[in-house]
């Protein structure tokens, strides 16, 4: 089997097909990684064949320095995070829909509870706000750590920053949350 | 004494286990608790929002953008030929040149060069021919494809709805159920007292 920089330099050389085994390689990874920020399949679907064409011509740009994959996701995550700064206002409506989606249409084992259901409602509009206050770029360090589990060194590959500065962010990122998530509750119990 | 730092609360946060130092303090520093606390908050957050995985779609069936890019190069260099554009390569030359008429010198050829002419103008005809029917399939792939989303949409609005109205039959059910409770309630009581008169009777 070719490796991938085996892959890049043929496709370098003009034999395009070889861009194929790359994009079958990589494809799911990084529609799931693009899913996780934009959270719409279309989207992502759109974004993933976007990022593809993108990283096809810059292919002769990529030297080898780092793994092929790492240079990959930092292409996905740069445009994720360009996605989502000109489409913040959508973005934030799409969230609305994934949670719609998500929790309320498919849940259907709990509709007799009508007061548990009204109080997870809330819970997850909770959720949803405190969401809201993290930049892309905070987005991206939860999306790769917590939903991807990578280790803090294949961040900081793919992110092209320091360990320390991954860790910073991600810590930046979780106060965010945590506080206004108190915050949020605090003024829930306070206001009737 | 000396609080922790950023790094060392996050570590701890994904690997407790690492070191025993940092739970140590997190034990009598209350300080340092809270903030770990906070963290931990938000990492449940964090967990709780992430998305619902979803069933990808297979990628349509038409050509990649990469392989696109020849075909569109070949596309333009059809149009741009037929537009009287010629390429030439003599000499370790290249040129282009542009005639509207670019055989202009037609009567001055034979009846073979004639021919050989126009069966290049019926290939450059077929050809542009088989763009034009392939530009055509494009683009209706394209509305399909538009159009399948909006339907997409219209089904996912009208599922919100039927949520919606699910709800509300819910709540009323519900209001219902508690007003027929309350009834048989004073229904048992009044059932009671008259039992009680009719005893003492």
């Amino acid at each position: 089997m070719l490796s991938d920089m085996e892959c890049v330099e043929k496709v370098i050389r003009g034999e395009t097909e070889c861009f194929d085994l790359l994009v079958e390689r990589y494809r799911s990874k990084v529609q799931s990684l693009v899913y996780n920020h934009v959270r719409q399949s279309e989207t992502a679907q759109d974004l993933t064949q976007d990022i593809f064409f993108k990283v096809f011509r810059k292919l002769d740009k990529f030297k080898g320095e780092s793994k092929f994959s790492s240079w990959l996701y930092r292409i996905a995550v740069n445009e994720c995070i360009d996605y989502i700064r000109s489409h913040k206002k959508k973005a934030e409506e799409s969230l609305e829909l994934a949670f719609e989606k998500g929790f309320e249409v498919l849940d259907t084992s709990e509709y007799s509870d009508v007061q548990g259901r009204h109080e997870r409602k809330v819970e997850r509009q909770l959720v949803q706000k405190a969401l809201a206050t993290l930049t892309p770029e905070m987005r991206s360090v939860i999306v790769l750590k917590v939903y991807e589990e990578r280790t803090f060194e294949e961040i900081s590959e793919i992110l092209s920053i320091p360990t320390s500065t991954v860790k910073s962010r991600l810590y930046k990122a979780l106060e965010n949350l945590g506080r206004s998530y108190r915050r949020r509750t605090l003024l829930r119990e306070v206001t009737p | 004494m000396k609080h922790l730092t950023e790094t060392q609360l996050i570590d701890h946060l994904f690997e407790p286990q690492a070191d025993s130092s940092t739970k140590q303090h997190l034990d009598h520093c209350a300080n340092c608790r809270e903030q770990f606390e906070v963290l931990q908050d938000g990492l449940s957050i964090a967990r709780q929002s992430e998305p619902e995985p979803v069933a990808w779609k297979q990628p349509r069936s038409r050509p990649s953008l990469w392989k696109r890019v020849p075909l569109a190069a070949a596309a333009v260099l059809l149009v741009a030929s037929l537009l009287g554009f010629r390429a030439d390569y003599r000499e370790g030359q290249f040129s282009v040149q542009f005639s509207l008429f670019p055989r202009s010198n037609v009567q001055s050829v034979s009846d073979q060069e004639l021919q050989t002419q126009l069966a290049e103008l019926e290939k450059r005809v077929a050809a542009a021919l088989d763009y034009h029917t392939a530009r055509t399939a494009n683009e209706l792939n394209e509305q399909f494809a538009a159009l399948q989303e909006s339907q997409y949409r219209d089904l996912v609005e009208l599922s919100i709805q039927v949520k919606e109205s699910l709800d509300n039959t819910e709540l009323q059910t519900g209001k219902r159920i508690a007003m027929l409770n309350r009834n048989l309630e004073v229904l048992k009581r009044h059932t009671g007292a008259d039992a009680q008169d009719g005893a003492l009777q």
